[in-house]
């Protein structure tokens, strides 16, 4: 036999059995289960089975020790230390980074920059009047051994270092710095 | 309804926050769990698993969703982890046929309802089941019957766990009766 409940009133139904249903709406869906059949055999069952799900259906109760094997577990893995610890350096980590942040965004101070330039574009001068001032005698004193046009390259090869050092030096000197321990 | 538990986070009282806490929600975490794993010894397992997590947790828990929220995502989180390695590593199940006979012949397992004299084997007809439907209707009883509570525990809205609800009874019914009843 298939049991058909009436589709109007199935939810009502369900509702009535576990005591949902809005007061004003119980008179006719009672009604209702006293004319009609299949939606009394309905409730019937949805009541029993009910009745027999809050029987079976007890819920499980923690062993009494619950809490106090929780607490041991927690003392033995020290846990909130390197949580609190991971939240602190991350703190710290976001103050770093704000703070680096700002110190880019901040305006350039251009004079130092440009007094940095300046005394490395003297330096350059200085070298290269040096370098013109005692050439002759800087090829002098390489070996006689070396041909003519051997010299030439040497000299210019050495001239070049020279340059491209102080220019190397003006570009990077904050790196350089950091790197030799200057401040 | 954790305001005093929200308190003591702000002040940074951590082990009185989770004293509170574990006395609020150890029982709910616990049921919701066996709701999820059906066995009772695994449940207590993911209980104290979920606990450490939430006690590790605490310091960086800033309140974006409510206590409770928080909570029950971290249960189902571990419980479905925990299901997933269940499923990865099989050992046996109760939909298997082999033990659905064994079940089948403990009387324990069977129990008449007084009025009607239907006999119904309450527990094997839950484990044959869909699990969605199992799981609300597990909780729904576990949980004396609060709508409001289960939706909360099992995070869908609230019409969802009637309805899911309402279908999980009708095919109990329908095994019950062995007869069919037509499913909305």
């Amino acid at each position: 036999m298939t049991l058909m409940p009436c589709a109007e009133f199935e939810d009502r139904i369900l509702d009535l059995v576990e005591h949902q249903l809005a007061v004003g709406e119980r008179p006719a869906v009672e009604a209702h289960l006293e004319v009609c059949a299949d939606c009394g055999e309905f409730a019937r069952e949805l009541t029993a089975l009910d009745a027999a799900l809050t029987r079976e259906l007890d819920a499980p109760v923690l062993p009494a020790d619950f809490d106090a094997r929780l607490w041991r577990r927690i003392e033995a893995e020290s846990a909130p230390r390197p949580a609190a610890d991971c939240v602190e350096r991350k703190r710290q980590i976001e103050a770093e980074f704000a703070a680096q942040l700002r110190s880019l965004r901040a305006p350039a101070h251009w004079l130092p920059a440009i007094l940095d330039g300046a005394a490395y574009a003297v330096l350059a001068v200085v070298a290269g009047l040096l370098l013109m001032r005692w050439a002759p005698e800087l090829a002098a004193l390489l070996p006689k051994s070396l041909p003519a046009g051997g010299r030439d390259w040497l000299l210019a090869g050495g001239s070049t270092g020279v340059f491209l050092l102080v220019g190397v030096g003006a570009a990077f000197r904050r790196q350089l710095g950091q790197a030799m321990g200057w401040r | 309804m954790d305001d005093d538990i929200q308190e003591r986070l702000a002040a940074q009282d951590w082990r009185a926050a989770f004293g509170m806490l574990l006395e609020r929600y150890r029982d709910k975490v616990f049921r919701l769990a066996f709701s999820l794993l059906r066995d009772e010894t695994q449940a207590e397992d993911m209980t104290q698993d979920v606990f450490i997590k939430i006690w590790k947790g605490l310091p960086g828990y800033h309140g974006g969703a409510s206590l409770s929220t928080w909570i029950y995502t971290i249960t189902r989180n571990t419980c479905l982890t925990e299901l997933k390695r269940r499923a990865a590593h099989p050992t046996i199940s109760l939909q298997d046929p082999a033990i659905e006979e064994v079940t089948d012949s403990i009387p324990a397992m069977q129990t008449t309802d007084p009025e009607s004299g239907a006999e119904m084997d309450v527990q094997v007809m839950l484990a044959r089941l869909p699990e969605k439907y199992r799981r609300v209707i597990t909780l729904f009883y576990l949980e004396q019957k609060a709508y409001e509570e289960v939706a909360g525990m099992l995070s869908i809205p609230l019409g969802t766990v009637k309805t899911l609800l309402f279908r999980a009874k009708k095919e109990l019914l329908k095994m019950a009766a062995r007869r069919p009843v037509p499913v909305a």
